[in-house]
């Protein structure tokens, strides 16, 4: 009976045996399956953190909360044999969110119609926006920007940077090989709307559209749109060390700018606005295969666009 | 050759993607049936757990790390089906079976019916993690990351699994002494 005692080995040797093979029947039905099953987008989101005074409260909110729970859970302090209190972990997977009736701050997970209210730089952090945005939409604010339902490789997001300049070649933006996001640009640029602007349409890198005026309020802009290159390109740009596979293809620059294309043939819609001394880019990333009513959709929601500084 | 074919599939080629179901399948396939020991249940596992790594494919980080990403998703959706109630219907295909069974001078037909019974009654999570260990051979700290679950509670879940698995086996030796006697 002692082999019985080895468990590691009985439990081997019973696991042998069975089917290693899998039935052609089967990879035919999930050939047939991903045929109509499209794939998600996987955002690569900007390589920046945003400490925001929401992000903060909620940081020093959960403090207090595991501080009450261990407090509780002191001898003698009526936690021993008690019901546990629950902790709330944080969500992984975007979820619902009840109804917004005022301007909340953006939730992760998938939005309900309302007005919603996030702090798109840390510098000043005082800087908010309030957006009006429909049902569906999906809140990521670790990364302070919405994505389109479904969330398809023809999905849109919208986010927001503020960036110091330009890469002259966007492919080539690891200037000193060590792969940090946040390396200055070798353009730079003036501190206005129009300085920014110029310096995009000057870069022939990608094109850029012929520039309009937008006002926010009290707040002057410029709405452009540039077309990135495709997937030529992509392939043959630097690289993030132990990241994406994929070439990155950086615009802007600076600490608080690390949107790069999301895809081949990607393209920036870009309101670029100044909010009281801050340059703000607001960005529609899309491409062309995009649902037109997404897009539209998209516009609604930055003309929603309410700035305090 | 694995490599490129995670590579093109993420970007969207499905000739590369069922290339690698049927480079890969076999293993996973053999992990299914191992959890959820029904063939019909396991084929539906892999199914849906290929379906959700194809559609999730691209935010795949690392084309290397394809093996052991495939082998939490489809962990996830055994334990998932494994706690459904469904109705057993048998199974009536031709297994294909690569390598036939080992002859059974170590673990007799009565031993396996037993480990059978035991792992039966064993919670989902539990099932997997023994399968993971024992057939797919990853370290206690390995499926810890795998899971999202502690190392010390893989090690504690494994204790209990391993321990309910021996007592399935001494009580099928107990019944043959007992047999033997009343005769």
């Amino acid at each position: 009976m002692n082999h019985r005692s080895d468990i590691d080995r009985v439990m081997q040797v019973w696991m042998a045996d069975g089917p290693t093979a899998i039935p052609d029947r089967v990879v035919d039905v999930i050939a047939a399956r991903i045929g109509v099953q499209r794939q998600r987008r996987a955002w690569p989101f900007p390589r920046r953190t945003i400490m925001t005074r929401f992000k903060l409260a909620a940081g020093l909110a959960a403090a207090i909360v595991v501080a009450v729970v261990a407090w509780q859970l002191l001898p003698g302090m009526g936690g021993v044999g008690g019901q546990p209190t629950p902790i709330p972990s944080p969500t992984a997977i975007p979820t619902s969110t009840p109804a917004a009736t005022g301007p909340v701050a953006l939730p992760n997970g998938i939005l309900s119609a309302g007005s919603y209210r996030v702090q798109p730089v840390s510098d000043p952090a005082t800087l908010s926006v309030t957006m009006d945005v429909p049902a569906g939409w999906v809140g990521y604010p670790a990364n302070v920007a919405l994505a389109s339902p479904g969330s398809s490789n023809e999905g849109i997001v919208i986010g927001f940077l503020k960036a110091d300049g330009l890469f002259s070649d966007p492919c080539q933006w690891d200037m000193d090989g060590t792969g940090a996001y946040d390396q200055p640009g070798d353009v730079e640029i003036g501190p206005t709307v129009d300085d920014l602007v110029a310096a995009l349409q000057a870069n022939s890198s990608y094109t850029s559209s012929t520039p309009s005026s937008v006002t926010f309020g009290e707040f002057q802009g410029s709405e452009l749109e540039l077309q990135l290159p495709g997937d030529d390109v992509l392939s043959t740009c630097d690289r993030e060390p132990g990241g994406e596979p994929k070439g990155l293809f950086y615009v802007f620059s600076g600490k608080e700018a690390g949107w790069y294309a999301q895809g081949p043939d990607n393209r920036f819609r870009l309101t670029i606005v100044d909010v009281d001394g801050t340059r703000l880019i607001v960005m529609i990333n899309y491409f062309e295969a995009s649902p037109q009513a997404d897009l539209e959709a998209a516009r609604a929601i930055v003309e929603s666009f309410e700035f305090t500084p | 050759m694995d490599r490129d074919l995670v590579v093109a599939a993420q970007r969207g080629d499905q000739a590369a993607f069922v290339d690698l179901v049927r480079f890969r399948g076999g293993r996973f396939f053999a992990i299914a049936h191992r959890i959820l020991r029904d063939v019909d249940r396991a084929e539906d596992a892999l199914q849906e757990a290929l379906v959700i790594a194809w559609r999730d494919l691209p935010s795949l980080r690392d084309p290397d790390r394809f093996d052991a990403w495939v082998h939490r998703l489809l962990t996830n959706v055994c334990i998932a089906e494994a706690g459904r109630e469904r109705k057993r219907i048998s199974n009536l295909y031709v297994l294909p079976v690569d390598d036939p069974a080992a002859p059974d001078e170590f673990l007799g037909i009565a031993d396996r019916d037993q480990l059978d019974r035991g792992f039966q009654r064993l919670k989902p999570d539990e099932r997997a993690i023994l399968v993971l260990r024992h057939f797919v051979g990853y370290e206690p700290t390995e499926i810890a990351e795998l899971l999202g679950i502690s190392a010390g509670t893989i090690r504690s879940r494994l204790h209990h699994a391993h321990r309910a698995m021996r007592a399935a086996l001494e009580a099928d030796a107990r019944a043959a002494v007992v047999g033997g006697t009343s005769r």
